[in-house]
């Protein structure tokens, strides 16, 4: 009895793996073709972010899609900090440190998708969305000065995405160099300690 | 019953003929991992999940949806009824993990060791949700999977101090089926997601990939700018090996170079892309799948038949 109940639980368990994956699979196809999906994908969408789905999906680690590196990969970014000239950015004590941090940057990419939409009209993160990437990124940069002696009281923070020249260009010898390409900038004021 | 015997018989070998070292094996050498993984951690633990962290913990408890109580949130509701630092509950907490998946490791309360070390894992991996990335979604699944597979049958304290004599050695088949299922299906939906795009089967993909996750490689990108076709291979190669994953392990004489060219893509993505934690648990997980169920049946252990 007990192995009847455990293959029933497999098979759900591994349906609700297909469907998720198919689904995730298919939206970020209809999203990379800037294709319109059909009323069955609005549904199977709807269903997949039911709370009881995704509180299943959280508990067992099938929340993810195993779409790693799929279609496209992303661009990297980087956060940088800028005081008087000198150039700021995190710094890690560990490769699994700057692994994790690889996964914070990836967020800023979305800045770009909103702002330079392909195929849409454009249009920009919702307000609220903004405020908080910018907050992330005003983290980022504190963490990034902390502890640093700063020559000036105005610091410029800002994300850039590293262009890279594709291989189709490495192959024809026409390659440009790698460069960084701003997305947002932010300026703040460093509240300095001055001695007494 | 006879109908789930006759499945199992078509899918997978007979029970006798499958090495249950798989079960404990994966318990012992995965629990390891899961420890070694966040013991690494340790030097940059405070710049994620310190109060004064890269990102505040109140600012990443804004971006998540609330399924997972975070270090935050429990501090919040601990403090309805005593009062409690947030360093207090974030060591109470990496604590519980770290000792859970020691006795999980050593076979010591082997389900109450797993539900604690899920629960642990979902609570801090929820705290630094803007932090997360593959290794942790895989953590879940294999603490998910040691919590529900009977992994403390062998090689286990619970066995050692067990006074009654040891039972019948339960049939693997289902959980292996299971385990199985689960990563040629997410092999096969990693490797469909590559092919229906186009950077996969033109080289940019790999190119791009180096470019973006090779912080900690060991190789400079630029290294490979002289061979633009091998990277055009390697690229369709490795689409293919996800792909047919499936049916790549099921065919017997297939399953162990299948496995290797597996094994090879992962140390590569290791060295490569310096996702060494990722490459480490797939690496295992294949092992423990496609691996450790066929090994030598002399390497059994010894009350089996």
């Amino acid at each position: 009895m007990k192995r009847v109940i455990f293959l029933l639980f497999s098979c759900f368990h591994l349906a609700f793996l297909i469907l998720n994956n198919a689904s995730v699979t298919r939206e970020t196809y209809l999203k990379f073709f800037n294709k319109k999906g059909t009323y069955v994908d609005s549904i199977v969408s709807r269903v997949i972010r039911h709370s009881a789905f995704l509180t299943y999906g959280r508990l067992t680690g099938l929340e993810t899609g195993y779409g790693f590196f799929g279609f496209n990969v992303r661009s990297t970014g980087f956060v940088l900090a800028e005081n008087c000239g000198e150039v700021y950015y995190p710094k890690f004590r560990t490769l699994e440190g700057e692994n994790r941090y690889s996964g914070l940057r990836g967020i800023y990419i979305d800045y770009l998708e909103y702002m330079h939409p392909v195929g849409r009209e454009k249009h920009r993160l919702d307000s609220l969305q903004e405020k908080y990437l910018d907050l992330v990124l005003k983290n980022v940069t504190a963490f990034s000065l902390r502890d640093k002696p700063l020559a000036c009281d105005s610091t410029f923070s800002g994300y850039y995405i590293l262009e890279i020249p594709t291989l189709k260009e490495v192959r024809s010898g026409t390659a440009p160099m790698p460069s960084l390409l701003p997305v947002k900038k932010l300026a703040y004021v460093v509240r300095k300690e001055y001695p007494q | 019953m006879s109908c789930v015997r006759n499945i199992l018989n078509k899918i997978l070998p007979r029970d006798s003929q499958i090495n249950p070292i798989w079960l404990p094996g994966f318990r012992i050498l995965g629990s390891l991992f899961l420890l070694l993984h966040f013991l690494s951690m340790l030097p940059d633990f405070y710049s994620f999940w310190g109060e004064q962290a890269l990102v505040y913990p109140d600012i990443q408890d804004a971006h998540t949806d609330g399924l997972v109580p975070t270090v935050l949130d429990l501090q919040q509701i601990f403090s309805r009824f005593i009062p409690v630092a947030f360093h207090t509950v974030l060591m109470l907490v990496s604590s519980l993990y770290v000792l859970s998946l020691g006795t999980l490791a050593a076979g010591l309360w082997v389900r109450l060791s797993a539900l604690i070390a899920l629960t642990t894992h979902l609570v801090l991996m929820y705290s630094i949700e803007l932090f997360v990335y593959g290794v942790d979604f895989i953590t879940s699944i294999c603490l998910f999977y040691l919590l529900i597979f009977p992994v403390g049958e062998d090689f286990s304290l619970d066995r050692f101090f067990r006074k009654s004599p040891p039972s019948e050695p339960k049939d693997s088949r289902p959980f292996l089926f299971l385990f199985q299922a689960h990563w040629s299906l997410a092999y096969f939906f990693s490797g469909l997601a590559k092919a229906l795009g186009p950077t996969w089967w033109n080289g940019e993909a790999i190119w791009k990939s180096l470019h973006s996750y090779n912080q900690s490689g060991i190789l400079n990108p630029d290294f490979w700018r002289p061979y633009p076709v091998l990277l055009t291979v390697v690229g369709v190669g490795t689409l293919l090996l996800e792909l047919f994953y499936p049916a790549g392990v099921r065919i017997q004489i297939l399953r162990k170079p299948w496995i290797i060219s597996i094994l090879l893509m992962h140390i590569s993505i290791g060295v490569l892309l310096g996702l060494y934690f990722f490459s480490g648990i797939m690496i295992l997980i294949n092992l423990v799948a496609f691996w450790f169920p066929y090994m030598n049946q002399a390497q059994r252990p010894s009350h089996h038949p």
